[in-house]
């Protein structure tokens, strides 16, 4: 055994052990024939190609197959999700107003303590304006126009930058954060979110509540919406917490559900963390998964993805039974 | 499709070949333009077979190493045909409007000469 042949040998341990067991000599054939006559070492070309090779195979046998199709199924259900969530903050506020309104309104019936807020048309009109820019995004996502509803999001990012770091003072103070105004780089962390959803929505193949069914997810988006009012109303049966905890619960039963709660995870993590680092940790983390992402619905065959294109249209069809 | 996948795919059209096999034929295709390496190669390989277009031929063993012989699977074939359409409409249109691009036989700085190219590369578009 030459030296040169033990040295493509080691460059061959890159590859899965199923793979090297299969082709690891005729690999070594084709490398020997290709190489120089008084070649000692693989050429750093040679090397770089290998590890490339191996690395793409890896990815390959990592994520398509059965594994590949369920994490497209997770990035669809996720980029409807999070902008479901995003959705959620002014809705409530949006409901919030309007309860204040009719409780100014109506002095006999009090149901909740006193409003936190101004109380008036006014303000349930300004938060009503938030609601519609998320409320159409998400509706473009659950009926699988993406194109449509990446185009929305990406448009909001902007407005919202520039709400963020010039409008703030002019139009609804606290609207959409209780902070003040700042340059962008102030603002980055706040407009995470919605540049995260904007590029889930941008990177799925085709966002919609396909493996979910339509019906199961309004049902927990008003269940989260109701839990929300009701708090505000005191007379919350179950804190917030507990029903993310419960849905956290339920969908880690499922190996869709587990794979949506680590596509969700930067957004969750968001809602928790805040500090520079951390910040930076979750950024770092949803670039993984964008990066994923985009490998996957650029690089797995189309044999892999029946079920997930059209599946977004016709939700109730593809809704499995169980889970 | 992409161009080695293509290259490939028309190595293997000719009937089974081996690793090395494949390597020569698609540089002699391409005019040695395309010099496949091991590691490009053998990823192709597994994402071709993992899709159901190549297939193991046979083994064969030579100076004490299997050689392994891949083969165009009929939906490999089907594949490489339409793409091979579709390539073949692109070079059908790109050599039409070329024979139809008119010599610059009179002298080119001339305002006539100008309207004329202009005229005939509008009609053709």
């Amino acid at each position: 055994m030459t030296s040169l042949e033990q040295r493509y040998r080691r460059l061959l341990a890159w590859y899965p052990k199923e793979h090297r067991a299969e082709h690891a000599d005729e690999m070594l054939a084709v490398l020997l024939a290709g190489s120089a006559a008084d070649q000692r070492r693989p050429a750093v070309r040679e090397t770089v190609d290998l590890a490339r090779g191996a690395l793409a195979i890896r990815l390959r046998r990592a994520l398509v197959g059965e594994s590949g199709r369920l994490w497209l199924a997770a990035f669809n259900i996720a980029a409807l999700i999070g902008s479901i969530v995003l959705l959620l903050n002014p809705l409530h506020r949006t409901l919030v107003a309007i309860i204040d309104l009719v409780d100014a309104l109506l002095p006999g019936v009090r149901w909740t303590v006193m409003p936190s807020e101004p109380v008036g048309i006014a303000f349930v009109l300004r938060y009503l304006a938030l609601v519609l820019p998320y409320a159409l995004i998400v509706v473009l996502a659950w009926l699988g126009r993406k194109k449509a509803a990446a185009v929305c999001a990406w448009v909001w990012v902007v407005m919202d930058a520039w709400y963020e770091t010039t409008a703030r003072f002019r139009f609804a103070p606290g609207a959409l954060s209780y902070l003040g105004a700042g340059d962008l780089w102030d603002a980055a962390p706040r407009l995470l979110p919605v540049v995260l959803v904007a590029a889930m929505l941008t990177l799925a193949p085709s966002p919609g509540p396909a493996p979910l069914g339509s019906r199961r997810l309004l049902v927990w988006t008003s269940a989260f919406v109701a839990t929300l009012v009701l708090q505000k109303m005191h007379f919350a049966p179950l804190p917030l917490m507990i029903v993310a905890a419960i849905v956290v619960v339920l969908a880690a039963r499922s190996r869709t559900g587990r794979r949506v709660l680590v596509v969700m995870s930067p957004l969750v993590i968001r809602e928790f963390v805040s500090g520079i680092w951390l910040e930076s940790i979750v950024v770092a983390l949803a670039m993984a998964i964008l990066g994923a992402a985009l490998w996957l619905t650029r690089f797995a065959p189309p044999a892999v993805l029946p079920g997930t294109g059209g599946g977004s249209r016709r939700p109730e069809e593809d809704a499995s039974p169980a889970a | 499709m992409q161009e080695p996948t293509f290259l490939i795919l028309t190595a293997l059209a000719a009937g089974p070949q081996h690793g090395y096999g494949i390597i020569t034929d698609v540089l002699a295709i391409s005019d040695e333009r395309v010099r496949l390496r091991a590691g490009t190669l053998y990823a192709a390989l597994d994402r071709l077979q993992g899709e159901g277009m190549i297939e193991t031929d046979r083994e064969e063993v030579v100076d004490g190493r299997a050689r392994r012989y891949y083969r165009l699977t009929s939906e490999g074939a089907a594949r490489l045909a339409v793409e091979t359409e579709r390539l073949r409409r692109n070079v059908e249109t790109a050599a039409s409007r070329l024979s139809r691009r008119p010599r610059m036989t009179t002298e080119p700085g001339t305002l006539g000469a100008f309207f004329r190219t202009a005229a005939v590369a509008g009609g053709a578009s």
